[in-house]
């Protein structure tokens, strides 16, 4: 009957198939299903971003597309001619993933208005990025899926070996090539040829197998052109048709350059003119956020950015003169040309400053006047945070935690006691030690936690401020020394600028002191830091609903 | 837009009365908002007070604080133009869609019963508000469509995906 699978011992010639060809068409599909996951990812970075929850989400829907495909290919191995069948899928699945970048931004947009800010697309970015990677990726994987039964099957059938050594052979291969597909589309694909050629070629590998496997002699698998043809359609017309569209500024700014880099698509922003302009470098979605700001000249920021008040350290520690000075998140570098400009007359700063994405850095050195390394002033380009850290020699006066990953994540092994007692180890007495975390209020679950923290690291209370028209929280903790107190002597200092901002913060409700818990403390074993930033965008919202209904 | 409340607000009164009002004034052109504070705290007048501090508040950059602050003393003097008209430029900045609707019905309400001058200028003001919030909550409402409309097509999928899954295992494909 049709669709009776025929046994080893009466396999016709035509069935044969060489071993080393569908062995060749597992291994390339390995490496095309793990490239258009990574890429996945990518592909909805600028809407959703590249947080935990996304990448969850993209695996979960590759994992459940993959399991109903062998399901669905082992279905279809029954057939007769199970090349041609393999020869189809690998055709519609061609044209699937070549198609992804062009209408990427229509699926998303359905899942994802624009014109939100960060704190309300908070909500929408789980549901939206997994019902997003449902329809774009669901039906792609699936058809990939099918590819390892139907390999196995046909690898069975021709060299009439056991299912056992059929199905080793193709998980082996097909697991090698996934293997390759992994770095090869993080270190390669995805940073020299962009995500459109990424899915682009990924399409024409699956493409150029399937039509491998229609031309192969004696496979039978040709005898039905015009299928095969209309199966072709949708890769040849992504080829001519199928284009992400172009990197766009949003919010009334003229886009300076955008780059795509091994962690994040990142772009540089303009906004204003003259004396009043403003650049920003944005990372993936980035709503109404930005990961770096700078102005022409050095010194504060206007009003609203969390930068002006890394500088007071040096304000209220002005026996200090020379500064040695750590950035940890340096981004486009706004903490140093903040403290370069807002330091007290007589004050020298030797700067070390580490930012883990070395396509930021290039930027920030092209349009942001981020200078190259110089004596006095390093800049550790592809260094994580932390191994920066230990990489630094000598005491320091002021390390600067700027640290953010995905918008609004601070990476959990940035937060914790142990990352908080190494910087204190680093520190002088009387060091200090200032970090940014972005927050509704003072009750804020993460600030909560991070205050707590580094309170309990360095062995005493850490005041928090919070940053006028901001969402964010400055931290403060020192070394072995007091810290200057609200609406006391020693909080300002003399500087009519400096003082408005620091008098600012003085209003009751504006700053709270925060006591060393050991309990409450993250640490690299235990952080719950992404449930503590998931509870804070819920709790800001329910606030917010409750202050409106009253 | 601060500025030129800030100015609004030092011609808006008369001198030798409100002084705290007036002092809160000097003290955040001085740059000094905790004495700011303490000034518009001290004004005797309660409704002066309520304004003044909000203007403390504001220009210092605590939003929540002043719009706490504005809802607090529009809820005292609900006929109060200038506290409803805070009420709904910081509500509309920190995008609080339902307290600036309040606002902006309160406002509309009070321009329609104003004099001549006073209702022109608070009407225009309104109508402003009412197309910015009309904006904001339709990017809201948006949204929380876009989270229904997520939750239906995951859960759709699931669905099918589960019967596939099903389908094939039943049908001895294993």
């Amino acid at each position: 009957m049709a669709g009776d699978a025929p046994s080893a011992e009466s396999a016709q010639p035509g069935q044969r198939f060489g071993a080393v060809i569908v062995l060749g068409v597992a291994g390339a599909s390995g490496a095309c299903t793990m490239a258009v996951e990574l890429a996945a990812v990518r592909l909805l970075a600028p809407w959703f971003g590249t947080s935990t929850a996304v990448w969850t989400n993209v695996i979960g829907v590759i994992l459940l597309a993959l399991s109903v495909g062998y399901l669905l290919g082992a279905r279809l191995s029954r057939v007769t001619s199970p090349q041609r069948v393999l020869a189809l899928v690998l055709l519609v699945a061609a044209g699937l993933a070549a198609w992804l970048p062009g209408v990427a931004h229509i699926v998303a947009a359905w899942f994802l208005p624009e014109g939100l800010t960060l704190d309300e697309a908070a909500r929408l970015l789980p549901w939206g990025s997994l019902a997003t990677a449902l329809v774009l990726f669901l039906p792609s994987t699936l058809l990939l899926g099918c590819v390892a039964p139907l390999s196995t099957e046909i690898l069975q059938r021709s060299n009439r070996s056991s299912a056992g050594r059929a199905g080793g052979a193709v998980l082996c291969v097909s697991t090698l090539g996934s293997l390759a597909g992994t770095f090869g589309t993080t270190y390669f694909a995805v940073p020299e040829l962009g995500l459109t050629r990424t899915f682009l070629v990924a399409g024409a590998i699956l493409f150029a197998l399937a039509c491998l496997i229609l031309l192969a002699p004696r496979t039978g698998a040709a005898s039905h052109p015009s299928i095969a043809i209309v199966a072709a359609l949708p890769f040849l017309s992504a080829l001519l048709l199928a284009r992400a569209p172009a990197p766009h500024a949003k919010h009334d700014m003229t886009l300076l350059e955008a780059r795509e880099s091994t962690y994040q698509s990142v772009r540089v922003v303009e906004s204003g003119s003259g004396a009043d302009r403003l650049r920003f470098l944005q990372v993936n979605e980035s709503f109404d956020s930005f990961q770096s700001v700078w102005q022409e000249r050095v010194g504060f920021l206007p009003d609203g950015f969390y930068y002006n008040y890394f500088a007071m350290p040096l304000w209220w520690s002005r026996d200090v003169t020379h500064w040695r000075v750590a950035v940890i998140g340096l981004g486009a570098g706004t903490a140093l040309r903040v403290l370069d400009g807002a330091h007290p007359g007589g004050t020298t700063i030797e700067s070390t400053g580490a930012e883990i994405d070395p396509v930021v850095v290039e930027l920030a050195r092209r349009w942001l006047d981020l200078g190259a390394d110089a004596p006095g002033h390093r800049v550790l380009a592809g260094v994580d945070g932390r191994a920066a850290l230990h990489s630094i020699s000598g005491q320091l006066d002021l390390i600067v935690l700027d640290a953010y990953a995905n918008q609004m994540e601070i990476p959990a092994h940035l937060s914790t006691r142990e990352m908080f007692s190494e910087a204190r180890a680093k520190l002088a007495p009387g060091g200090w030690l200032v970090s940014n975390v972005g927050g509704f209020s003072l009750e804020d679950p993460v600030v909560v936690a991070v205050a707590r923290t580094l309170a309990a690291s360095f062995e005493q209370r850490v005041i928090a401020v919070r940053v006028p028209f901001s969402r964010n929280c400055v931290l403060y903790a020192r070394n072995r020394a007091e810290l200057p107190v609200p609406r006391s002597p020693g909080w300002r200092v003399g500087s009519p600028e400096v003082d408005r901002k620091l008098s600012a913060v003085e209003l009751s409700g504006t700053w709270a002191w925060f006591e060393p818990s050991a309990r409450d403390s993250l640490t690299d074993d235990l952080n719950c830091i992404e449930a503590l930033q998931r509870r804070s965008i819920l709790a800001a919202s329910e606030h917010a609903r409750a202050k409106d209904s009253r | 837009m601060i500025g030129a409340f800030v100015l609004g607000c030092a011609l808006h009164l008369a001198p030798d009365t409100h002084s705290g009002m007036q002092a809160a004034i000097d003290a955040v052109r001085a740059g000094d908002f905790l004495e700011a504070e303490r000034a518009a705290n001290g004004e005797q007048d309660v409704l002066t007070r309520h304004q003044a501090v909000v203007y403390v508040r504001h220009q210092a950059g605590d939003l929540d604080g002043a719009l706490a602050e504005a809802e607090s003393g529009s809820r005292a003097f609900p006929d109060d133009a200038w506290l409803q008209d805070r009420r709904v430029y910081i509500a509309l900045t920190l995008r609080r869609s339902e307290v600036a609707e309040a606002a902006v019905g309160a406002l509309e309400r009070l321009a329609d019963r104003a004099t001549t001058t006073e209702r022109d200028r608070w009407a225009a003001t309104a109508r402003g508000y009412r197309a910015e919030l009309g904006e904001l909550q339709r990017q809201l409402v948006a949204r929380d469509c876009a989270e229904r409309r997520s939750i239906w097509v995951t859960v759709g999928c699931l669905i099918a995906s589960t019967t596939l899954l099903l389908g094939f295992a039943r049908r001895g494909s294993v």
